[in-house]
């Protein structure tokens, strides 16, 4: 059974938010101008996306399906880049190097779910592959930032450190394999948490929606299994990928030295 | 004796700075050679270039009569030991910091390794005892001394050190520049030191550095008694001005 959802169902939703918006000025949280701004700006991306969606849906050609998840990809790129702090001088690297590892895992783990595990025919399905494709970018995206940001930061406060072990003759990798290791598990950490929780404290979004419209539970427990695997997968490919791309930008490598004037000026 | 080091006309640009420019001098063999200068004047960049942790931009650098960059890398560092204004402690016991420096080398057996490890303590005022100290605990001017006797332990030819007693108090300094005077008797020493005390107390020659340029250089004698250069006398009064202030 699927149940359906009408336009006035949706608005009688969206009243919800309006008790966001209440509470906010009520208690003179400051935050009602950003939920109104949110609630529009999410209402306008899921609409659009839906008629994408439907359009690629109904067209079904694989490239428009690979260029919709390359723009994907160039938007979780550009958004991991936004979302630095310390090294907010570096953006366009950052993107670059996101850009690259998202898309690499990402097109890996597709592949071996879509075609290995569930077995898409045809082998672009944009009805398996764009969901799927849009939950693994997502985590990537987020552990591409947070790999960045804080190797960054590690870098920064144990420069000294680096140094010295250059100076002691340790090669770039030596030097920085210990915040290496922080920056990557950091970067892994969230995803790890959702695993321990999942099923306890979350149910995910994509199992609620699929009971939701009338999925057995169990298959879509099944499902869900499947998205968290890939998704720590491809969060672990994108988070070393990135760290190490990331990690080279600062080392002269016929040399062996650190350049951080790009972070904290000469 | 020689020459060990010479620069020829070397520079060191970054994009927003001309950090060093132009440099041209001889460093001796067997010299204690001091870099003196105003800060951000480019001391600390010249010593960075002699084993290459800033590169060069333009011109050259020859240790024993080869381009540095004739060199592998890791060679050359240890061959040129590196001390920083900072000794970059690692966690754990005084061991553990010493062994580091042995690990990016060639193996060696345990009897040679100890037998450096107490060397080197000897050579900075440390004894075995002091081995299973942490070394994170100790005082600062403890940890500089472990920062010489870490670089100490790949037997550099020569020692660079980039403000080794900037951030000590006096008592602490003097053991450094003692260790650096006993050093002196068998290495090579490059030294950055905006203490002039310290310099006058322990150097060969004297380079004076200012705004990326090489102002004078000359005994430490003729350095502090006949400077050539206006530059000089004036860096050298002002320095008089903080001291007498200061006491």
């Amino acid at each position: 059974m699927t149940l359906n959802l009408s336009l006035s169902q949706l608005v009688l939703a969206a009243s919800m938010v309006l008790v966001a918006m209440a509470i906010s000025t009520w208690q003179h949280l400051g935050l009602t101008k950003s939920l109104a701004i949110g609630a529009v700006r999410g209402t306008v991306q899921l609409i659009f996306m839906g008629y994408v969606l439907v359009t690629v849906f109904r067209i079904n050609e694989p490239l428009l399906i690979g260029l919709l998840m390359v723009l994907m990809v160039i938007l979780a790129a550009h958004t991991a880049a936004g979302r630095q702090k310390e090294n907010k001088g570096d953006k366009k690297r950052v993107a670059y190097f996101a850009f690259i590892s998202i898309l690499i895992s990402t097109t890996l783990t597709l592949f071996f779910v879509s075609q290995v595990v569930i077995d898409v025919d045809p082998w672009y399905s944009p009805q398996y592959l764009i969901p799927l494709a849009g939950m693994v970018i997502a985590n990537s995206m987020n552990a591409a930032a947070l790999g960045a940001e804080r190797f960054a930061s590690e870098l920064c406060a144990r420069r000294h450190h680096v140094e010295a072990l250059l100076a002691l003759g340790a090669s770039p990798k030596e030097a920085c394999e210990a915040l290496m290791r922080k920056a990557v598990g950091a970067a892994m950490m969230p995803t790890i948490s959702a695993l321990m929780v999942v099923g306890l404290v979350s149910l995910p979004g994509m199992m609620s929606g699929q009971i939701l419209s009338g999925v057995s539970p169990l298959l879509a427990v099944r499902y869900q299994l499947v998205v968290q695997f890939m998704i720590v997968s491809a969060a672990a490919m994108t988070s070393v990928m990135m760290v190490i791309f990331y990690a080279r930008s600062f080392f002269d490598h016929e040399a062996q030295s650190l350049d951080l004037t790009r972070l904290i000026g000469h | 004796m020689g020459d060990i080091f010479v620069f020829d006309h070397a520079c060191f640009h970054t994009e927003e700075k001309k950090v060093l420019d132009d440099l041209t001098l001889t460093i001796p063999k067997g010299a204690c050679f001091c870099f003196v200068g105003p800060s951000g004047a480019g001391k600390s960049s010249v010593v960075r270039l002699l084993n290459r942790l800033n590169i060069k931009t333009a011109g050259n650098i020859i240790f024993e009569g080869r381009p540095i960059e004739s060199y592998d890398v890791q060679v050359l560092r240890h061959r040129i030991g590196f001390v920083f204004q900072h000794a970059a402690i690692f966690e754990g016991t005084v061991e553990t910091n010493l062994r580091l420096a042995l690990k990016y080398s060639e193996p060696m057996d345990e009897a040679e390794i100890h037998s450096r490890m107490l060397e080197s303590l000897k050579f900075v005022g440390l004894s075995e005892e002091d081995l299973s100290r942490n070394a994170l605990k100790m005082s600062g001017g403890e940890q500089q001394r472990v920062g010489i006797a870490r670089t100490l332990m790949q037997k550099p030819d020569v020692l660079c050190l980039d403000e080794p007693t900037a951030s000590l108090d006096i008592e602490n300094a003097n053991t450094i520049v003692n260790t650096i005077k006993s050093l002196h008797k068998s290495h090579t020493i490059v030294m950055v030191n905006h203490h002039l005390n310290e310099v006058k107390e322990v150097a060969t020659h004297v380079a004076m550095i200012d705004q990326g340029q090489l102002v004078e250089v000359a005994s430490c004698d003729d350095f502090f008694n006949h400077p050539k250069r206006q530059r000089t006398q004036e860096f050298l009064d002002a320095y008089q001005r903080y001291r007498g202030a200061k006491e």
